[in-house]
């Protein structure tokens, strides 16, 4: 990834007004009768042209909802504020008709579900030829010709004749080629990809995310990946917003996430994430609990009921997003700081009773003094362990790197591995 | 396609063949052609009971009783005497009236489908509007209507109508042989069609409803509308015509019901049709009259069920193919 | 119906284990910031499923609202269905009209006064027939009938089709396109026709008529458990009942048919409407119920004549109440639909 991209590793984030997409604050909330439910709450995001990042949470964080406001494609029952501008032109509260000439053209976007993603009744070089005809005056057969180069780049094998069949012919893989194809038809500048590859099988993930790479250096386009496998963003973004409860509370370079995590929601779903260099008997970390209702949150953390480090403060305020390492990695976490020492089997202790107990040094005094959490960056720097500043250059792709993984460590009592992995994110 | 026209026509023979035998079954148990003969005053006697029953073919067996009506049927395309009388002659009754009956069925169903897919279609797409709370609450109310007493209600508001007017909004009577024109084809069928579409029209529309509900909610069409495509294409070319395939199914699956429906309209509305033809059947007993309005009402529904097929097929490939 | 999306209870979120995307497709995200997973509601409680739900107590500390059983949950959505609470009463209050009424009321259907055909009036609430009888007294019966025979039929053709729809459903293959290819036949037959048919002999006794109609209309009960069964016989607690050694005939109505409960309910009050419906055109016809019992058909057909001579309330009155209960009905299943099925109120563009 990084070596196909090696100028969008690191993004100029100090000029935003390079950005091809700019999200700023964006909200949506939908009415319903227990009150509204605030699925996004607050994201910011730059997009640099080229540039990938991964946006990763559990469902029911606000991934997915975030990026359909992007595109224009909620429910009109939802109420969207904040901005998202496009190359600088302001998209929220567009016309209709001035929104679905940048659909498809300008940003495209790639569903979770390939099965249903396609109309059944359709021939897909029907469907394919729409997506061309709606934003190019060109004639059908010109279309066509330009549907059979798609299916030719996204590695459908011999496209002269699958261009003339229906979607329950293809594959799941097969299909969200197709729905790849579509989305590139138009060069856009801006993909997005809400779980491109969560309903398919394994052994095709791997083939659609090639597609999808194959896709972004054709178009050149920058890509939102959005995803709840952290195995498919670390290989493929560059950079990483982790999303809880409607809310980024993690961004950054992605090998500063996958090494430095600062947040321990971050700490708990790389926990639960199985790895080759881990010692086979060792079993994944979980997070207990589930993720809070949007609808009325408590005021505090919304994690702090799963967290093993909250404190005091983190019932009452709610933290925001801040620097600590460096501008571009942000944590949203009273002790982010804790977290430079310690990895995920240390903040997830896997015995339930000693898990809220975790760590009654930090608890108890940081609990104490919230108003310094802004300046704590900075002193976190020089405490983190050694040999994680290179990882973070290389950009090499897993923890083969000195520096200590996070979620693993030996010799814990867990719990039952049956339960583990359906209470992270990763699957 | 071919194929499959063939073999869905194959698959309709046996259907109707068992259906002609349930028939016949139930005819058999529930009607006694001899009723009126045998309560005749003074009761005749068992020799002439015997003498009856041999010349209608009622001595023999069941399934021989079956074998001599099919293949009496099918040979000679003979529905059998009528115990009404030779006056009353079943085949010659059926060539008159079977036109009249098809024309209101086929009539009011065009006419509650029509209504029904703009008014399920409207309705889905401004769902929760006030359009939506008026067009279900009037659905509920004519899904709740006892056919014959509005359709009595409707005679009796027209008379009222005529009355007052001195002018003749043609409604009653039968069409006759001399009709003066479309205005008065119309003016015959305007008030049964209505009435028999009615029912049907509820269902419908909301069946074509949720079916435009189900696609709205569907991910192609949240993949059409990023593609960039105009609303109006997205809900025309990939959203109506989706939701259009379901309705076929439904519509086949009314058609026995409307049948029934002729039968009150035709009542009420003293049609010369088949279904006036089917109740005097069975008031005086006439087991072939009311064989010959099963049989006709049989065939309908399974030739329908055929067209709905073959429709359903051009419609989704995936039906098609498999 | 519902202009907003019952609540949820709060209970449901907490206790939901993240299942990864579903494939519901585009709802799936929003259901799941709803709290709204119905599917996942029902399976927890299906008796012998694998209970997600109370494998893992609620962690999250401000929502320790007591759970609420699934029943509860569908009895509070259905209370915010205003037209099905109010045609509960209404329909109600047609039964007392008809049963109690009936007892109470002063004048017997079969009494002749000395009011010969007269208007309402306070003596006469629907007034009187040509012969002198009360019409409240005649319409009180005739109500009571019909009822008693809309039940009767929605009771055995629904008890008869869900098990017919759910063994074929369960047992597929073979058994099913024979089983179906039955339902077929009798869906080429109008059951009105062999309705009026049969009514014609049985018509004199009630019962008899209620099991022919109920012989006539249960095969749309057949055909929607069938297609319900065949979706939920391959849950997992299917599976699992199976894998335990129950017997097929455990697994059908321990297992299966409590997870089809909903539609079935819903079935049933559409098949009342029905059956009134049906019941009703028959006595009109002459062929259903018959002299001397009274029912609002019948009522009808005398109606007629009175009402083209000017004796409307002889024919208004019975047709009201026809439309009354089918409309009620009608309602309460609309409002049991919803209360059953939340996502078929959920809130959309």
């Amino acid at each position: 990834m990084s070596a196909e991209y090696p100028d969008a590793a690191l993004p100029d984030s100090a000029s935003p007004g390079s950005a091809v997409l700019s999200v700023r604050d964006l909200t949506v909330t939908f009415p319903s009768d227990a009150g509204p439910v605030q699925a996004v709450r607050g994201v910011s995001y730059d997009l640099m042209p080229g540039e990938v990042l991964g946006i990763v949470g559990e469902s029911g964080s606000g991934k997915s909802v975030s990026s359909m406001a992007v595109m224009g494609l909620l429910p009109k029952t939802a109420r969207t504020t904040g901005s998202v501008r496009f190359r600088g032109r302001e998209l929220l509260g567009l016309p209709e008709k001035e929104m679905t000439a940048v659909r498809g053209k300008r940003i495209a976007m790639i569903f979770q579900d390939p099965m249903t993603s396609l109309n059944p009744v359709y021939k897909i070089g029907w469907q394919l030829s729409e997506a061309v005809l709606a934003h190019h005056d060109v004639s059908k057969e010109v279309a066509r010709k330009r549907s059979l180069e798609l299916l030719e780049i996204v590695g459908i094998p011999s496209p002269d004749k699958r261009i003339d069949q229906y979607p329950h012919e293809f594959s799941g893989g097969m299909r969200q080629r197709v729905v790849i194809a579509i989305a590139m038809a138009n060069d856009p500048d801006v993909i997005i990809a809400d779980e491109p590859t969560t309903a398919l099988d394994v052994t095709v993930q791997a083939q659609v995310l090639e597609a999808l790479r194959a896709a972004q250096h054709e178009t050149g386009a920058a890509m939102v990946l959005i995803t709840h496998d952290l195995g498919v963003v670390a290989g493929q973004a560059d950079r990483v917003l982790v999303m809880y409860a409607g809310k980024p509370v993690e961004i950054g370079p992605i090998d500063g996430i996958y090494y430095q995590p600062r947040m321990p929601y971050t700490v708990g779903l790389l926990g639960s994430l199985p790895r080759l260099d881990q010692r086979t008997q060792e079993k994944l970390t979980p997070i207990p609990g589930t993720p809070p209702s949007v609808v009325n949150l408590p005021p505090g953390c919304p994690f702090a009921p799963r967290c093993p480090l909250k404190s005091d403060v983190c019932l009452r305020t709610e933290p925001s997003l801040l620097p600590v390492l460096g501008a571009e990695h942000q944590a949203a976490c009273h002790h982010s700081d804790l977290l430079a020492y310690e990895g995920a089997m240390d903040v997830f202790s896997t015995d339930p009773n000693a898990a809220p107990g975790q760590g009654p040094q930090g608890e108890q005094h940081l609990g104490e003094e919230p108003g310094q959490s802004p300046d704590r960056a900075p002193r976190q720097e020089p405490g983190q362990a050694p040999g994680q500043e290179p990882g973070q250059e290389t950009g090499g792709t897993t923890g083969q790197e000195p520096g200590r993984p996070p979620g693993q460590h030996p010799g814990q009592d867990r719990r039952d591995p049956g339960q583990d992995p359906q209470s992270g994110a990763a699957q | 396609m071919l194929a499959f026209t063939i073999r869905r026509i194959l698959v309709s023979i046996p259907i109707l063949i068992l259906s002609t035998f349930l028939v016949f079954l139930l005819v058999a148990w529930g009607a006694d052609p001899l009723s009126d003969f045998k309560s005749k005053n003074p009761p005749p006697s068992a020799a002439e009971v015997a003498a009856r029953e041999h010349a209608l073919g009622l001595d023999h067996g069941l399934l021989v009783q079956y074998w001599n009506w099919i293949r009496n049927l099918v040979v000679h395309g003979d529905f059998g005497p009528s115990v009404q009388g030779a006056a009353f002659d079943i085949n010659a009754e059926l060539g008159r009236r079977t036109w009249v009956t098809f024309r209101l069925v086929i009539c009011s169903i065009i006419i509650a489908l029509i209504l029904a897919v703009v008014v399920g279609v409207v309705t889905a797409v401004k769902q929760y509007s006030v359009t939506d709370y008026v067009a279900t609450l009037i659905g509920f109310f004519f899904l709740s209507l006892p056919v014959f007493w509005f359709a009595i209600l409707l005679k009796i508001w027209a008379t009222d109508l005529n009355n007052s007017l001195g002018t003749n909004i043609k409604t009653l009577g039968p069409p006759g042989g001399q009709w003066g024109g479309i205005g008065n084809w119309a003016g015959y069928l305007v008030l049964p069609t209505i009435t028999l579409a009615l029912s049907s029209y509820a269902t419908w529309a909301r069946f074509q409803r949720a079916s435009m509900l189900d696609v709205l909610n569907s991910d192609y069409m949240r993949l059409a509308r990023a593609k960039g495509l105009s609303s109006r294409r997205v809900m025309v070319k990939h959203g109506l015509r989706t939701a259009l395939i379901p309705m076929t199914t439904q519509v086949t699956l009314d058609v026995a019901a409307i049948m029934g429906g002729t039968v009150i309209t035709e009542q009420i509305f003293q049609w010369q049709g088949l279904g006036t033809m089917f109740l005097n059947g069975i008031r005086t007993q006439d087991t072939n009259a009311v064989l010959a309005w099963l049989l006709i009402s049989a065939t309908l529904v399974i030739v329908f069920n055929l067209i709905a097929d073959l429709l359903y097929a051009v419609l989704d490939p995936r039906i098609r193919l498999s | 119906m519902t202009e907003n999306p019952p609540p949820r209870d709060v209970n449901d979120e907490s206790g939901r284990p993240d299942l990864g995307p579903t494939p519901g497709g585009r709802n799936a995200e929003f259901l799941g910031e709803q709290g709204q997973q119905p599917g996942l509601m029902i399976d927890a409680v299906t008796p012998g499923g694998e209970d997600i739900l109370e494998s893992r107590e609620p962690t999250d500390r401000e929502f320790g609202v007591k759970a609420r059983s699934q029943w509860q949950l569908v009895l509070r959505r259905f209370l915010q269905h205003k037209l099905a609470v109010a045609s509960v009463i209404v329909l109600l209050l047609v039964v007392l009209f008809a049963f109690v009424g009936a007892a109470v009321w002063h004048y017997s259907p079969t009494q002749f006064t000395d009011d010969f055909s007269v208007a309402p009036s306070a003596k006469h609430p629907f007034g009187t027939d040509s012969n002198g009888a009360d019409h409240m007294a005649q319409v009180m019966a005739g109500t009571q009938l019909s009822l008693k025979i809309a039940f009767t039929v929605a009771i055995l053709a629904s008890v008869f089709g869900s098990i017919y729809g759910a063994v074929s459903g369960y047992y597929r293959g073979i058994t099913d396109t024979l089983m179906m290819r039955l339902v077929d036949l009798f869906l080429t037959i109008p059951a009105l026709a062999v309705g009026a048919l049969l009514g014609k002999k049985f018509g004199s006794n009630w019962a008899l008529l209620a099991l022919v109609l109920a012989a006539l209309l249960w095969t749309g009960s057949a055909r929607v458990v069938r297609g319900q069964v065949l979706s939920v016989r391959e849950k997992e607690f299917v599976e699992a009942a199976r894998a335990l050694g129950a017997t097929d005939r455990r697994i059908i109505f321990r297992h299966i048919l409590p997870n089809v409960a909903g539609p079935i309910i819903v079935l049933f009050t559409l098949l009342v409407a029905t059956a009134v419906l049906t019941e009703t055109a028959l006595s009109y016809l002459g062929f259903g119920v018959q002299f001397p019992d009274i029912s609002l058909g019948s009522l009808i057909t005398a109606g007629e004549t009175a009402a083209t001579g000017g004796r409307g309330w002889l024919f208004y009155f019975p047709g009201l109440f026809i439309i009354l209960i089918a409309l009620t009905v009608n309602f309460i299943g609309d409002g049991l639909r919803d209360a059953l099925d939340p996502t078929q109120t959920k809130v959309r563009a």
